[in-house]
């Protein structure tokens, strides 16, 4: 209870002074100086000085000293900017096991754009079996002496797993580095190597600015490297098998643009069979044709009898059936009329 | 063999109906004695149109074109009064003369299809020489074939599907005798004088 009381009283103190607050009134005194002009607001800002220089009459030109007047404009010269990555940022490119498959350790990426690429790499690193790790660089850094792509494989990653270390240079992409780890350098030969890094520069400079340039490098590098699996895993091999594979010199990657034509080139038995059956099936339509044209213009003609006539008739005495029709519901076969007039007298 | 009054089986050489004597005499003092004159197609109804004519030649035509030694007629009319469609179908293919049929191809060789209009009947009456191929049971199932299109009123499309089945009827009929000419032909009371030449 306490406490409650000793808040209720603070307020009650308090309700008092804020009615005191409120704008201040203009005294009158004030107020018919102010309407005279003898009273310029903001007048005691400027100093007794400045007011004394604006009441009076003469206007002095203030000028400057000569020596400080004549004195050269100093332009700063732009600092310029060090090519050499910060020390401080060496251990964590280069001496360092990579924290994930996308390491900015200059945080030169915004929060979300870093997020953006992770995420992406993360995917691809699920669907595919060559993890694909990517280091960001400014435009116009250089790597320390002693430094380099294929060191930093070399010292942090397994040449057992099928990798893919990309040093990207943000805003300049045709700078972009790429070393896959020995166990793809086994499996694939230098050109389709040097193909998935040449496709995603091409992809990146379609872009203007460096995020974008970005994104677009990394999605085309994830492409490129999926169709590298692909080609790999056609020749019954894995990359994680542990097993070498070559992709043969005369069997170029797989276009995106492949259409049905190679794919049943590629499969002969299919091809045959579809061979086969574009020949067969026309020229069993055709005789099929002829057969129903022959038909058609078929003449028959039935050999010539003789017989006695019939009931003195001399032409026909061939009486044949006599069908009803003005049934709609009743089948043919129940309005057959084969009622015998012969008691009816004609 | 039918009669044509008494529906009772007679003798392929019957002079005379031996149940009820019928002769197609009895048909002329019925139907009258004089020979009529009549187009192979003669619609004295007066249910087709002018448009539907013309197919209707061309698919009587068609047929005999198949089957040069034979014709078929048509003939739609209101016989309310003829007691009986079979006899008058009889009496007619017996008594009538085609004029727009060849010489060539006498009575009978002919298929008479008749279709009362009024009675809503049809019936066939066909030659000697269709005999030992045509029946009192193939000809109803070659008018069953039009039965749907009669009962509405649809001739023309009826008796296209009459005369299609009939050729359908008659193929099956020329196989048959090509491989046993004599037994086919005495079926019908008919034997054979001389083997035509079969085209294929």
């Amino acid at each position: 209870m306490k406490p409650a009381v000793i808040l209720t009283g603070f307020l009650a103190a308090l309700l008092p002074a804020q009615e005191d607050l409120g704008l201040p009134d203009w005294e009158d005194e004030e107020l018919e100086a102010l309407k005279s002009g003898e009273y310029v607001p903001g007048s005691s800002l400027m100093g007794t000085l400045a007011r004394e220089i604006l009441d009076s009459e003469e206007q002095e030109v203030i000028e400057l000293d000569p020596m400080i007047r004549d004195l050269p404009e100093e332009i700063p010269e732009p600092e310029e900017l060090s090519k050499l990555l910060g020390e401080e940022f060496v251990s964590s490119y280069f001496h360092q096991p990579p924290e994930g498959f996308l390491n900015d350790p200059q945080k030169l990426l915004t929060t979300q754009e870093y997020r953006d690429r992770e995420g992406f790499l993360n995917y691809h690193a699920r669907d595919t079996d060559i993890d694909c790790y990517l280091y960001l660089f400014d435009d116009p850094q250089e790597l320390p002496a002693g430094e380099s792509l294929e060191t930093l494989v070399k010292s942090q990653f397994d040449p057992e797993r099928p990798v893919a270390i990309v040093f990207y240079y943000l805003g300049d992409p045709e700078r972009s580095q790429l070393v896959f780890s020995d166990q793809v350098i086994e499996a694939v030969n230098q050109d389709e190597r040097a193909k998935v890094l040449r496709m995603a520069i091409e992809e990146a400079l379609e872009k203007s600015d460096p995020s974008s340039q970005l994104d677009s490098f990394s999605i085309q590098l994830s492409i490129r490297l999926f169709w590298l699996e692909k080609v790999v895993a056609k020749g019954g091999r894995s990359l994680l098998a542990g097993r070498q594979f070559v992709l043969p010199e005369d069997e170029p990657l797989a276009e995106d643009g492949d259409g049905i034509w190679e794919s049943l080139v590629r499969n002969e038995l299919l091809f045959y069979g579809l061979m086969v059956a574009a020949i067969l099936i026309p020229a069993a339509l055709l005789g099929i044709l002829g057969r129903w044209i022959a038909d058609k213009r078929r003449v028959y003609l039935f050999p010539d009898a003789e017989g006695s006539p019939l009931l003195e008739a001399p032409h026909a005495a061939g009486v044949g059936g006599v069908l009803s029709f003005a049934s709609a519901t009743a089948p043919p076969s129940s309005q057959k009329k084969d009622d015998p007039d012969y008691l009816q007298k004609m | 063999m039918k009669c044509p009054r008494c529906e009772q089986k007679i003798h392929p050489a019957a002079t005379s109906c031996p149940h009820c004597g019928f002769t197609v005499r009895h048909a002329d003092e019925v139907f009258g004695t004089e020979e009529i004159s009549l187009q192979k197609f003669s619609d004295l109804a007066g249910v087709f149109r002018m448009k539907d004519r013309e197919p209707m030649r061309k698919v009587m035509e068609g047929f005999e074109a198949k089957f040069p030694q034979l014709f078929v007629s048509i003939c739609l009319g209101a016989f309310e009064e003829t007691k009986s469609l079979r006899q008058y179908g009889f009496w007619m293919l017996n008594r009538a003369s085609f004029t727009d049929v060849d010489l060539d191809r006498p009575n009978a060789t002919g298929i008479l299809i008749l279709v009362d209009v009024n009675g809503k009947n049809a019936s066939i009456t066909y030659g000697y020489a269709l005999m030992p191929y045509l029946d009192e049971d193939s000809t109803f199932a070659a008018l069953s074939a039009g039965h749907p299109l009669f009962l509405q009123g649809n001739y023309p499309g009826a008796l296209k599907a009459v005369i299609q089945k009939l050729e359908a009827i008659l193929i099956k009929g020329w196989r048959k005798v090509r491989k046993d000419p004599e037994s086919v032909l005495a079926q019908g009371g008919q034997s054979l004088k001389t083997v035509g030449e079969v085209q294929k």
